[in-house]
């Protein structure tokens, strides 16, 4: 047994269920209309009913190809945005509590979260973490990364080497097979990036969307080859890669995990079995297209090592 | 540097495998740690009847190090576990 001893700890956040506010009052009143779309995730929908024309615009626009033309599968519950003295107010399960916005874009933002936990509740046999994921030659990279940290400029990036786009923000793996289901909402990049930013200054910056065409975004659930866990340091003169222990991955992913915490033992051992298949990695950069070029060099270098050994095998 | 008189685990705790690590679930504060091959060693140690001698001990059996070397790493890895609230305070 090699000797070196040391834990590596987080503190996980409660999350309880939301109850209103953002708002202030006083904006322009919105013309009211009824109508439903569905947000289909494998054999599930959850049906959004939107009385706002606005919001369903905003909507629609983030929801990407995730938006299914009528209603197929399980229903996962549904969602209802109405317009109430001047608020766009959004009502779901019990559980989900009541929120409240004045900006349609945060509104659609809320929708999509609210979405996202009615299909968690749904599908609780999978992991639910925030990151971006994208695919090459049938196998999958994850980034998890906290807001600023880069996923979805590496993400774009990655794109250009001709990687497929399978998430912005939120995978949901089974831990059992290893395998990371498509998840494309609409991806979005920050822009005005210069070097030498800080990660506070880099959340500031404004997000435009990136319209990809169908042929490039996922349709099927993809292994996962390698789990990269980012970290932007404006100061990193090159691209740095820690290969992280899996009991440290475990912990990492928690991070990330966008489960409720009563269900956490569950989510921890499918964690573990997770980590038991699949690498983790820290990556530590300054700039996206040298990340990206890195996580495609290391991609290419396990294929050939993969190829050699099934040629022996 | 003194140690704490026979460290124990406290009670609550989830303990996970992860390949030769391992990591534990503490529901209470909402607080996961992972620890390495060693830190498991010594945490499987911390069961209130071991001094610190007798974990050095123990572990110089499976590392071959001797205990003068391994003591600092056990009394370091025991004030981790005390600062993550991991062992009973009345091993403190």
């Amino acid at each position: 047994m090699r000797w070196s001893s040391c834990a590596h700890s987080i503190s996980l956040p409660v999350i309880q269920p939301k109850t209103a506010p953002v708002s202030e009052p006083g904006r322009d009143a919105f013309a009211p209309s009824a109508e439903t779309v569905y947000v289909r995730f494998e054999s599930h929908y959850v049906a959004v009913e939107l009385g706002i024309p606005q919001l369903a615009a905003s909507f629609r626009a983030s929801i990407g190809q995730l938006l299914a033309a009528t209603p197929h599968g399980i229903s996962a519950g549904s969602l209802k945005a109405s317009l109430e003295n001047g608020r766009i107010r959004i009502v779901g399960p019990a559980a989900l509590g009541v929120e409240q916005f004045t900006d349609p874009t945060l509104a659609a933002r809320g929708l999509l979260h609210g979405v996202v936990k009615l299909l968690m509740t749904a599908r609780p046999d999978l992991l639910w973490i925030h990151g971006g994921v994208a695919a090459h030659d049938g196998r999958a990279l994850l980034l998890p990364a906290t807001s600023g940290n880069g996923k979805s400029t590496l993400i774009a990036e990655l794109l250009k080497y001709g990687w497929i786009y399978l998430s912005d923000e939120v995978a949901p793996i089974d831990p059992v097979t290893c395998r990371v289901f498509p998840f494309p909402v609409t991806p979005h990049m920050r822009i005005g990036h210069q070097p030498n930013l800080s990660p506070a200054e880099v959340r500031k910056l404004a997000k435009i969307r990136i319209d990809i065409g169908k042929e490039m975004v996922g349709a099927v659930a993809v292994p996962l080859e390698r789990i990269y866990f980012l970290s932007y340091q404006q100061l990193a003169v090159s691209v740095q890669t820690v290969v992280s222990s899996p009991g440290q991955s475990v912990v990492e992913m928690l991070r990330h995990s966008l489960s409720a915490w009563e269900s956490r033992d569950a989510e921890i051992c499918g964690l573990c079995e997770l980590m038991r298949q699949v690498p983790g990695v820290h990556l530590r950069y300054a700039n996206a297209h040298d990340a990206a070029a890195e996580l495609a060099h290391a991609h290419q270098r396990v294929k050939r090592q993969s190829g050699a050994t099934a040629e022996f095998s | 540097m003194t140690g704490p008189d026979k460290p124990c685990q406290r009670t609550g705790l989830i303990h996970y495998d992860v390949l030769n690590e391992m990591v534990l679930y503490y529901p209470g504060a909402a607080q996961a740690a992972a620890f390495n091959e060693s830190a498991t060693a010594i945490w499987a140690l911390c069961d209130g009847t071991h001094t610190v001698d007798d974990i050095c001990a123990e572990l110089a059996q499976l590392t071959s190090l001797p205990t003068t070397q391994l003591r600092s790493d056990v009394l370091n890895a025991l004030e981790q576990l005390r600062a993550l609230d991991l062992l009973a305070s009345d091993s403190a």
